[in-house]
């Protein structure tokens, strides 16, 4: 029999000195597969509660520090068969602007978000025709809807990726929700990812993404003096059925020359041949970007997101 | 005030071939502006469900979607609830059905509350005629389910003609009996709450059109299906005008009639469709 239990806390914020509680959720339970039917109860495992509960205590102390951020703390412990282990999330909201963290990460991704929040759009624009960069490993994004749910659905029409690209599923975790081992999945190829994943105790676990890694191997660079400078993305979204990745940004820049100025979110919404033709170059090693919260059949999970600065341009 | 709901659960759901049986109990605490949520660790006093219904449900659908069509998405659910709020105690028995249909770059979004398939069939026998997309006709009936889809969109915005209504019956998210009455603005009578992890929202529930004029037409194009989600006012349609099947695009200005004859589809906080002509 294949048992898998869960416990999850959830606390809702606004950071700041005098940081106010929201909400508060608590969620446990336990699922058991056998031939082929899954029964799911909201059973108590308390090992795994307390785990969250220490877990969480230490995530709270970062609070004071993010202020005017409406913060989501979620730590969830997971048991799959003999392996346990334990994660923890916040979710930045600031302003217009989100950010997925984690506590190790929170300070530098909340300035960035704060950062982002704080800059006044001063224009709409037409990013076809201008050179695209991705900063801040955001291109991951970009590569998770282009590369990674089209591995994920199994049977998409192949595209031509540019020679010094690869996109990578590389779980961080060695067992996954199903009790099995997790492996390395090449995306770009259109292998599944390899980890089985469910956001909830009532969720059938599904082969899903948890760590996009996106790396460049002797990519061509170069910079145009006008190009527009990604920073964040709000969401992102591909549809199986007419192969469209939907990019909304939501921080970028018209750089011209020595100007800048702040942009107006948009979206970038193209076929998934064309971002392919679209990717142009890229400079250095995978950067950490805030994970992405990604939404399929109905579950929400965390995925991992790397990508060195990559350039892309959109014809028309 | 501190507001106390409890809710215990039995639900059997077919998600694409697999079964999950869930069951759990839990309560949410509104307490001024703090809302806190958990299990209850109440014993399910509601009895199993059987998986007879679900599978045979989705089996039905399953053969009834056959080549050129392909099920993309199919999920059928059971549930029986037991709520309390307060000293107000109900049950309710829930059946759901979602299906996403696909024919070349066409995808045909179902959703039922009950097991009558006969939209399915429908959708089943004419979606492989489906041709290149077309103008929106000047007149269009829609079937139920699609009318059913557009009524939250209407909350606000429904031309004079007609009046938008919320169906009195059953209770809402806190005890409190749904009452009958026009649904122009906010704020709104009664509240919603579809689980106990969230806060209840004030919404219009189980929404009603009414039209003076109640005949349809049914010499004009009808729209059998939702190729999207409605946007707004906007609906993207699937279409039939004799034994021609195409995509349209549809901005909704004008309601011209509407049938009594109404079923209820699970759109929103709950809508119920009547036949109806743009």
């Amino acid at each position: 029999m294949n048992e898998f239990f869960l416990v999850t806390r959830e606390e809702i914020w606004t950071g700041g000195p005098k940081k106010t509680l929201l909400e508060e959720r608590l969620s446990h339970g336990a699922a058991r597969e056998e031939a082929g039917i899954v029964a799911a109860s909201d059973e108590r495992d308390d090992e795994l509660l307390a785990l969250c509960n220490e877990r969480i205590v230490s995530a709270r102390e970062l609070l004071p520090f993010l202020a005017g951020a409406r913060v989501r703390i979620v730590v969830a412990a997971r048991r799959a068969g003999a392996f346990t282990r334990t994660g923890v999330t916040m979710v930045l909201g600031i302003g217009q602007q989100a950010v997925v963290s984690t506590p190790l990460t929170a300070p530098a991704d909340y300035e960035r978000a704060s950062r982002a929040a704080s800059s006044k759009p001063k224009g709409e624009i037409d990013y076809r025709g201008i050179p695209i960069v991705w900063r801040g490993g955001s291109a991951s994004v970009l590569l998770h809807e282009a590369a990674g749910h089209p591995a994920e659905c199994g049977g998409a029409k192949a595209a031509k990726w540019p020679t010094w690209l690869s996109v990578h599923d590389e779980p961080e975790i060695e067992i996954d929700d199903s009790g099995n081992r997790c492996g390395i999945a090449n995306l770009l190829a259109g292998e599944q990812p390899r980890a089985w994943r469910r956001a909830s105790f009532s969720d059938l676990p599904l082969k899903r993404m948890s760590n996009v890694v996106v790396r460049q191997s002797n990519a061509p660079f170069e910079l145009s003096p006008k190009r527009i400078e990604i920073d964040l993305v709000s969401a992102g979204h591909y549809d199986v059925l007419n192969d469209v990745v939907t990019i909304a940004v939501s921080a970028a820049e018209l750089v011209d020359g020595r100007s800048r100025r702040t942009l107006a979110p948009f979206r970038i919404i193209e076929t998934r041949a064309c971002v392919a033709a679209a990717l142009s170059g890229s400079e250095g090693e995978a950067i950490r970007y805030p994970g992405v919260v990604c939404s399929s059949e109905g579950q929400e999970l965390v995925a991992g997101s790397h990508a060195p600065v990559v350039t892309t341009v959109f014809h028309d | 005030m501190t507001e106390i709901y409890r809710k215990e659960g039995r639900v059997v759901r077919y998600e694409n071939g697999r079964t999950i049986a869930v069951l759990e109990a839990g309560e949410a605490v509104e307490d001024g502006a703090l809302f806190r949520c958990g299990p209850s660790g109440a014993s399910v006093t509601i009895p199993e469900i059987g998986r007879e219904r679900v599978s045979g449900i989705a089996n039905a659908i399953e053969q009834l979607v056959s080549h050129p069509l392909k099920l993309e998405r199919l999920i059928v659910s059971e549930g029986v609830a037991k709520h309390s709020y307060g000293d107000v105690k109900w049950e309710e028995r829930t059946l759901r059905v979602h299906a996403a249909v696909v024919f070349r770059a066409l995808r045909v979004l179902i959703d039922l509350g009950d097991d009558d398939l006969a939209d399915v069939r429908e959708i089943a026998s004419m979606f492989p005629r489906a041709g290149a997309e077309r103008a929106a006709p000047s007149r269009l009936r829609l079937r139920p389910a699609v009318a059913a889809a557009l009524l939250p969109s209407l909350v606000g915005v429904a031309p004079p003609n007609v009046t938008l209504m919320q169906s009195g019956g059953g209770l809402d998210g806190k005890g409190a009996a749904i009452v009958e009455q026009g649904i122009a603005a906010p704020p709104f009578p009664n509240w919603y709450r579809p689980s106990y992890r969230v806060r209840p929202v004030r919404m219009p529930l189980n929404l009603l059109l009414k039209s003076s004029v109640e005949h349809v037409r049914d010499d004009i194009p009808i729209a059998i299906a939702l190729l999207a989600p409605p946007d707004g006012l906007t609906l993207r349609l699937l279409c039939a005008d004799g034994r021609d099947v195409y995509p349209a695009t549809v901005r909704v200005t004008r309601i011209e009639s509407a049938d009594e004859k109404v079923r209820w589809y699970p759109y929103g906080a709950g809508s119920f469709g009547a036949e109806m002509v743009l």
